[in-house]
């Protein structure tokens, strides 16, 4: 009964533990203060896999994974009773939805559906030797991280602001306002079919996921076969009532006298030594009995079965040439990711980045990105830009597939490049006074320009690839619809594995590029090349000149980097006449 | 036509009617639009300049809901100039408060994260301790606008207004001075753009001067305070540019002839500029929001 209630609190514990853990501290504002990936580094079982596939050793997935790891040689199947916040949501949903409660009239399910999780494990262990991770089932910590990130985030968020119109409305006004973006992210099809998957098998019996579908489950229950603190009946009370094995949810106890576990399917939640229903079932510390402790019913078949599906995927996964084609270059990763072969090694696709960007910038890849990229996070400028002075995402990577980034390396982290296309483009094509993007460029690449266009001289803005990072705000705020008139391409991207981004020595070459490519600005070029044109907004009436005797102070001493040259010659400013 | 006299007497009498306005409409453009000008601290300028304006008690009554429009789109320091100091969006929304107002909406539609603006801009800090006055980010959520449209208009058809300043009894325009890669200089009548929801369509469908002005159709000014603590020179609106510090304030009931003289504060682009060179200023002024010519403002210094 103590173990019961210890379980209980124990997993109480951990689900708040952890969406505490995914709404306070995975958001932008403590994102770089605390360390919120810790959860997603406790699967001993995942961790494994991204350094095989990696070939190298992760050194932020170690800790909690060994711990994890150590215990369950200790306690078997512990984590999926007592930690896993998947496994407290499928309990609660089992017995709340769907009326499972011990003892259960329909446990048991057939030694073949049993088998699934293995099979799902070898077949993962397999595409990890290739190199491949599928994040899709791995670790039901980032599986649930990325289904409340996809699903739950955006629930909230929209319940709240539609309560804060309707409240504002009603109250004419009386509260106050919070200032949120309703985040929405893709592949919001996908994570209902995982919450299908999930919560559904409930239908068949309780705790189906962790029984039949999930590779953790599965490597726990190997790793923990030998167990010592495990469920021992009492012979001298045991009267063969059969009732223990009714008790258990996942079918662990499977003959009538009760005295055999399969020590791989015991979850260790103590609902079989309940004293309410019977006396003589208790977990023992020590060497289990081989007579009555059991394994997986595996056969050599079904291993090779799974080898077999494992090496089936391989090409689907794997296939190099996809990785390198990359959606018309258009698949812009956040700043901070590694080089894109070894990124598809570490990203295990939780979502924890899609979650902590500010602008929803960060989205979820699907499967039109490729097989191995599913869930990977991607930036879709469209949605939203990606914020000069946030590097939120890499502080939250459990993995190191974005690597924590601050202020000053983001600088040179740069994971695209705009391009304006002409034909598009209202000042370009239309003569028309837009200039959004360069209004809206936070590293000040773009600039007003007056150039030769087709329809004659006007301002039309100009990007300067040296000064881009490709954050996509031009992106965002381009009033074209459909695709806008500016795109942000990944070429020119800045990626790297490890080490600085740039060299001093190519850092001083790269800021002074951006001075150069500064004074060749808007002014400069105005006044050489048209100095009649009437620039936008002003009109042309005669001006005359005017010194301010104030103190005059170039901002751009403040700017991350230097900024273009003062304006000079007859040529009138955008506005004026 | 047969027109009896019963209907003549009916609709001359109709017709006088209608002619008020739009004759006392016609005397207004044509007075003289008083600007008051104030320089140094802000702290000690601005109460000065609205008390020799009849006090703020005259725009903002017991009670009432005011809108302060500031500038707040980007996450930049108060020092580049690209958004309203936050001590004077402060001063202003505490000046409200003494004169009884019951709530003080400090309003922006921004172009980069709301959250990131506040904290940059130090604005969000600024108001954090004045009781009654809230940050409002309607950004792009529809509940937050009221779809308006005006006959009169020819540009601006149609636009989605904050229902906030709809519903206020009054707006002030808080401007920073800076210059405008579009627009050419950017004051009160430009920062409107930060109350309508779909700025894009400004630039993609109509005449950007002109639909700038159209937006005085909309919404109404009770109050322009252009703050110019600093002025951006070049590179508006987002800097970073020349920024000058001038610590002056310039407020009026005139939205025209405000941002007008605004124009004359400093040299934009490195040249100076009289307020009727400014496209949208003269825009307005010829819908008769206001004066745009110097010799139609006159300069009250405090």
């Amino acid at each position: 009964m103590i173990h019961r209630k210890i379980r209980i609190i124990s997993q109480v514990f951990f689900l708040f533990l952890f969406f505490g853990t995914f709404f306070l501290l995975t958001t932008y504002s403590n994102a770089v203060s605390f360390k919120s990936a810790w959860f997603l580094q406790l699967n001993p079982l995942t961790s494994l896999c991204v350094m095989i596939a990696a070939r190298s050793m992760v050194w932020p997935l170690l800790i909690g994974s060994a711990l994890v790891f150590t215990l369950t040689l200790i306690f078997g199947r512990f984590f999926c009773g007592f930690i896993c916040p998947l496994g407290t949501l499928i309990d609660a949903s089992d017995k709340y939805l769907f009326g499972h409660t011990p003892p259960f009239k329909a446990q048991v399910l057939p030694s073949k559906l049993i088998r699934v999780k293995y099979l799902l494990l070898i077949a993962l262990g397999v595409l990890a030797l290739f190199s491949s991770l599928v994040p899709l089932f791995f670790d039901p910590i980032s599986l649930l991280t990325r289904i409340a990130t996809i699903i739950l985030v955006p629930l909230f968020s929209i319940v709240r602001a539609d309560s804060t119109a309707f409240l504002q409305q009603i109250s004419s006004g009386a509260l106050s306002f919070p200032a949120f973006k309703v985040p929405l992210y893709y592949a919001i099809g996908e994570a209902l079919i995982l919450v299908a998957l999930i919560f559904f098998g409930a239908l068949w019996a309780p705790r189906f996921y962790c029984r039949v579908l999930c590779p953790s489950g599965a490597f726990f229950g190997i790793v923990g076969r030998f167990a010592l603190f495990h469920r021992r009946s009492h012979a001298a009370t045991c009267h063969s009532c059969g009732l223990c094995a009714k008790l258990c949810p996942t079918n662990a106890i499977i003959n009538k006298n009760g005295d055999t576990t399969i020590q791989s399917e015991c979850i260790v939640c103590g609902v079989c030594t309940s004293k309410k229903h019977v006396a003589c079932n208790r977990f023992v510390f020590g060497k289990p009995s081989l007579a009555f402790v059991k394994g997986p019913d595996l056969s050599r078949r079904s291993l090779v079965a799974g080898a077999g599906i494992g090496a089936l995927l391989v090409p689907l996964v794997r296939a190099d040439a996809l990785v390198k084609q990359d959606g018309q270059g258009r698949l812009i990763r956040p700043p901070g990711a590694i080089e894109e072969i070894d990124f598809v090694k570490k990203c295990i696709g939780c979502g924890a980045c899609y979650k902590v960007c500010p602008t929803n910038a960060i989205q979820p890849c699907t499967f039109l990105d490729g097989a191995l990229r599913q869930f990977s996070p991607k930036i879709v400028p469209r949605i939203g830009g990606c914020e000069e002075k946030c590097f939120a995402c890499g502080h939250v990577c459990p993995t190191g597939a974005l690597r924590p980034l601050v202020y000053e390396s983001k600088k040179y982290a740069k994971i695209g490049t705009a391009v304006i296309h002409r034909q598009k483009c209202l000042a370009w094509s239309q003569k028309r006074e837009c200039l959004v993007c360069d209004e809206t460029c936070p590293y000040n690449a773009i600039e007003a320009s007056v150039q030769e266009t087709t329809k004659g001289p006007f301002k039309v803005p100009i990007v300067y690839e040296s000064l881009c990072t490709g954050c996509g705000m031009c992106e965002m705020h381009c009033p074209i619809k459909g695709d806008g008139a500016i795109v942000v391409y990944k070429f020119g991207e800045n990626r790297l594995s490890k080490g600085e981004y740039l060299t001093q020595w190519q850092k001083k070459s790269f800021d002074e590029q951006r001075q150069k490519s500064d004074s060749k600005g808007m002014m400069g070029t105005a006044s050489s090349s048209s100095a009649d044109t009437p620039l936008t907004g002003f009109e042309n009436t005669g001006f005359v000149s005017q010194s301010s005797g104030s103190e005059l102070v170039d901002t751009a001493k403040f700017a991350p980097q230097n900024t273009k040259s003062t304006s000079s010659g007859s040529a009138l400013p955008a506005g004026f006449e | 036509m047969d027109l009896s006299r019963r209907e003549f007497v009916k609709s001359s009498a109709v017709a006088s009617l209608l002619a008020v306005p739009v004759v006392a409409l016609d005397q207004a453009a044509s007075a003289k639009s008083e600007v008051f000008v104030g320089k140094g601290n802000a702290e000690i300028v601005i109460p000065k300049i609205l008390a020799k304006m009849g006090g703020i008690g005259r725009f903002v009554k017991p009670g009432s809901r005011v809108v302060i429009k500031p500038n707040m789109s980007f996450a930049n320091p108060p020092e580049w100039g690209t958004t309203t100091s936050p001590e004077v969006v402060a001063i202003l929304a505490k000046l409200c408060l003494d004169a009884g107002a019951k709530r003080v909406i400090v309003c922006d539609n921004t172009l980069r994260d709301p959250q990131i603006c506040k904290a940059q801009t130090g604005i969000g800090a600024a108001l954090k301790d004045l009781k009654g006055v809230v940050i409002f980010t309607p950004q792009q959520v529809d509940s937050f606008y009221e779809e308006k449209s005006h006959p009169k208009a020819l540009e601006l058809t149609r636009t989605e207004v904050v229902k906030e300043v709809l519903a206020a009894d009054a707006l002030i325009c808080l401007p920073a001075a800076k210059s405008h890669s579009a627009g050419g200089v950017s004051f009160g009548i430009k920062g409107l753009m930060g109350l309508v929801k779909n700025r894009g369509r400004f630039h993609s469908e109509m005449d950007l001067h002109k639909a700038i002005a159209e937006q005085l159709y909309y919404m109404t000014p009770t109050l322009t305070l252009i703050d110019a603590t600093r002025a951006l020179l070049d590179n508006g609106p987002a800097g970073p540019g020349k920024v000058v510090t001038l610590n002056t304030y310039v407020a009026g009931t005139d939205p025209v002839a405000t941002d007008s003289f605004g124009v004359s504060l400093a040299p934009w682009y490195g040249r100076s500029f009289d307020g009727k060179q400014v496209t949208h200023l003269q825009h307005a002024s010829a819908l008769g929001f206001g004066n745009v010519d110097s010799a139609k403002i006159s300069e009250i210094t405090v």
